[in-house]
């Protein structure tokens, strides 16, 4: 038993790996597996054009980058979902607790408002994320008062404040074209992700991603409570503000460039957790893999099912909400 | 088809001297021309008993009956491309509210008193307090249910003469049809001159739409290029089956390659579908700038792109691919799409014309690129 746990790193990283390939080779124009390949070598080796233009387009301005979107987006919604679980010890928990989407909606609202370029609208997102976490961040301290409870109203608060604020930027909105726009947007799409987006993005989820993964061990020791952590040594002030600047800045990156999806943060690390236990120490990885094989997996439905592009929030919704009743069916004992 | 001056110049000319006439606009039939008319619904005085307020009578484009008070001078118009009808029927001065979207710049050039009336955000769930302290004798609508009942519950009357989810048409001559009823019934509605204007609008109309399909409509499909209109949103935004846009390039002589893709309005599409059915020219709807695809590379390999077939598609009063102004965006489709076979047609002078015709505004030279270059008109 134990063994075969300790290969569910590799397993879920090929299975990552597979769907990949498959979200490669899938989309609404058609290429055999021959023409995919060849065009993926070119690159490489020299190996005269005997494909169309588009074709090329195709693997190199449209898949490759969308599936590096994927992969990126949906590791980073559920490493930061397990952060946050991990942080607040609460498995109900979810990365646009302390306001980050709602800020982050109203930032690329306001750009999508004012007719600015898509590379506005991104930075804007960013931007209106950051400032909502800091605002919650900023709460707590009028009461002297850090405890997480005072924590998650704060982000009850700061998230009311700007979903209103997305409210009447929607009001005023243009419900011929920007209204459709600030609701795709709010839905999720991978749609316009291009090489250059996901260029934009890595750094940073790097960086964020790397830190929390060295922080898991400490990140564990939250569990013990904060009297007894401090004994240990742990400034728990300081490994909670890094943990969730680092989550909030993988959520806001990833909320750049495919708006705002659903259910990852919150149903992927329980499926983790089904899988290799609470220990923060093997949950985060694996749930990073999850989450990435998950959202490559939906991506793919997502351009494939119809001539037309469907949300990435309708889709995670229709399997994350059953997969989450079923997780809490498997795992009833332990809640 | 006429020996002098096209028909519609003449009704213009009758409705107009039709005009001063009736001061009292209780003179519905003012300006009766013989045998032109053969609309069943004209305005009637249902003197009855005890009544003196005048009613028209509307058929809307739903097939409804509906009585709305005559001479009504506050009414709201909630559909988009409903201010520009009344600017063709002549009756800007009876409209006492409009939806958000017809106050555009150039409907304020024309008419800069539009920057004074009520102004309504929605056309769904428009303010019906606003709409009743406005004094509104009627509402020009969509077919939204709830809408509807409202305005039933409130006693305003209301035309329906735009039609949302269940279109009522599914074929070229459904919706030509259409565009004659939806200005027929505001012309109804508003009664008068109003009918003489319309029914010259659909003289024009319809002679447009000959001039275009007598050189169109024996096209094979091989002579048929593939067209894509992209309406918004870095292009993957498209009108597809049953839209205007589709009925516009059909007549224009091009393929229409959204035919197949449900939803009316609002389709987004992915590249990879854009790809595969590989346009030979693209028209983008309501944007400006063509480098938002031409400067994209996936859109590098696409044939229109490579051939810079990429056009601007114009807007004036209202967008041209949803409004009276969907006969000009026919021509200029026609125009680009098959450029050997209306060689002839000047798109300049028709736009001049139109406005000239229908609104009575002369357009300068800027005037005209900045509509073709979907610009506001002050700009450069």
């Amino acid at each position: 038993m134990k063994e075969k746990r300790r290969g569910i790193l590799p397993l879920l990283a090929g299975i990552c790996v597979v769907l990949f390939c498959a979200g490669m080779c899938a989309g609404r124009y058609r290429l055999t597996l021959r023409e995919l390949m060849v065009i993926l070598a070119s690159r490489f080796a020299d190996i005269p054009a005997t494909w169309s233009q588009n074709a090329d387009n195709v693997v190199w301005a449209v898949r490759l980058p969308r599936m590096c979107g994927a992969f990126l987006v949906g590791a980073a919604l559920s490493l930061s979902g397990a952060t946050y679980q991990g942080i607040f010890q609460n498995p109900l928990v979810s990365p646009d607790l302390l306001g980050v989407s709602a800020g982050a909606c109203v930032g690329a609202s306001i750009a999508i408002l004012n007719g600015w370029p898509g590379w506005m609208i991104q930075l804007l997102a960013l931007g209106g994320g950051l400032l909502a976490v800091l605002l919650t961040n900023l709460i707590p301290c009028l009461f002297r008062n850090r405890g997480n409870l005072m924590l998650v109203l704060a982000g009850i608060i700061v998230s009311g404040f700007f979903t209103s604020a997305q409210g009447l930027l929607k009001y005023v909105a243009d419900p011929d074209t920007q209204l459709a726009l600030i609701t795709f947007w709010t839905m999720g799409s991978l749609a316009k992700v291009g090489a250059s987006d996901v260029l934009a993005i890595l750094p940073g989820m790097v960086v964020s991603a790397g830190a929390l993964l060295c922080l898991r061990w400490r990140i564990n020791l939250l569990a013990v409570g904060e009297r007894e952590a401090h004994s240990l040594g742990v400034n728990i002030s300081r490994l909670r503000g890094v943990s969730i600047l680092c989550a909030t800045v993988l959520t806001a990156l990833s909320i750049c460039v495919s708006g705002t999806v659903g259910w990852i943060g919150l149903v992927v690390p329980h499926l983790g957790r089904l899988l290799v236990g609470a220990d923060n120490k093997r949950l985060f990885p694996v749930s990073l893999l999850i989450g990435a094989s998950f959202l490559m997996l939906i991506d793919t439905f997502a351009r494939n099912l119809a001539g037309s592009e469907i949300p990435l929030s309708i889709l995670t919704g229709f399997v994350g909400a059953p997969a989450f009743l079923a997780l809490l069916i498997a795992q009833k004992s332990r809640l | 088809m006429s020996c002098c001056a096209p028909r519609w110049r003449r009704r213009l000319r009758a409705a107009e001297g039709g005009a001063g006439a009736a001061a009292d606009a209780v003179e519905q039939e003012a300006s009766e021309e013989a045998g032109a008319e053969e609309q069943d619904a004209q305005p009637e005085e249902t003197g009855d008993a005890g009544e003196t307020a005048q009613v028209n009578e509307v058929t809307d484009v739903t097939g409804r009956q509906v009585e709305v008070p005559a001479n009504a001078s506050h009414v709201v118009l909630l559909p988009g491309p409903a201010y520009e009808k009344t600017m063709i029927l002549g009756v800007t001065d009876r409209v006492g509210g409009i939806l958000k979207s017809c106050r555009t710049s150039w409907a304020e050039l024309i008419h800069p008193e539009i920057s004074d009336l009520v102004i309504f955000d929605s056309s769904t769930t428009p303010n019906v307090e606003e709409m009743m302290s406005l004094g509104a004798e009627f509402v020009i609508c969509h077919d939204y249910a709830e809408l509807n009942a409202q305005l039933d519950e409130l006693q305003i009357p209301y035309v329906i003469t735009q039609c949302s989810g269940e279109l009522p048409y599914s074929d070229l001559e459904g919706f030509l049809a259409f565009q004659k009823t939806e200005i027929n019934a505001i012309a109804e509605a508003f009664g008068g001159d109003a009918l003489e204007r319309a029914a010259a609008w659909c003289d024009y109309f319809d002679e447009k739409v000959s001039y275009v399909r007598e050189r169109t409509d024996d096209l094979t499909d091989e002579e048929r290029p593939r067209v894509y209109y992209a309406r918004s949103d870095e292009g993957l935004v498209t009108f597809s089956q049953n839209s205007y846009p589709q009925y516009l390039v059909e007549m224009a002589g091009g393929n229409y390659v959204a035919k197949d893709t449900p939803e009316e309005m609002n389709s987004t599409l992915t590249i990879e579908q854009i790809m595969e059915w590989d346009p030979q020219i693209i028209f983008m709807g309501r944007m400006n700038d063509t480098s938002i695809i031409t400067d994209n590379e996936a859109w590098s390999g696409i044939s229109a792109v490579k051939e810079g077939k990429v056009y601007l598609s114009p807007s004036g009063v209202f967008n041209w691919d949803y409004s009276g102004e969907s006969v000009l965006l026919m021509l200029y489709l026609a125009k680009n799409i098959h450029p050997d076979l209306f060689e002839d047609l000047n798109m300049e002078d028709e736009i001049k014309y139109y406005y000239e015709t229908f609104y009575g505004y002369e357009l300068s030279d800027e005037n005209v690129q900045n509509i073709l270059n979907h610009m506001d008109p002050a700009a450069q």
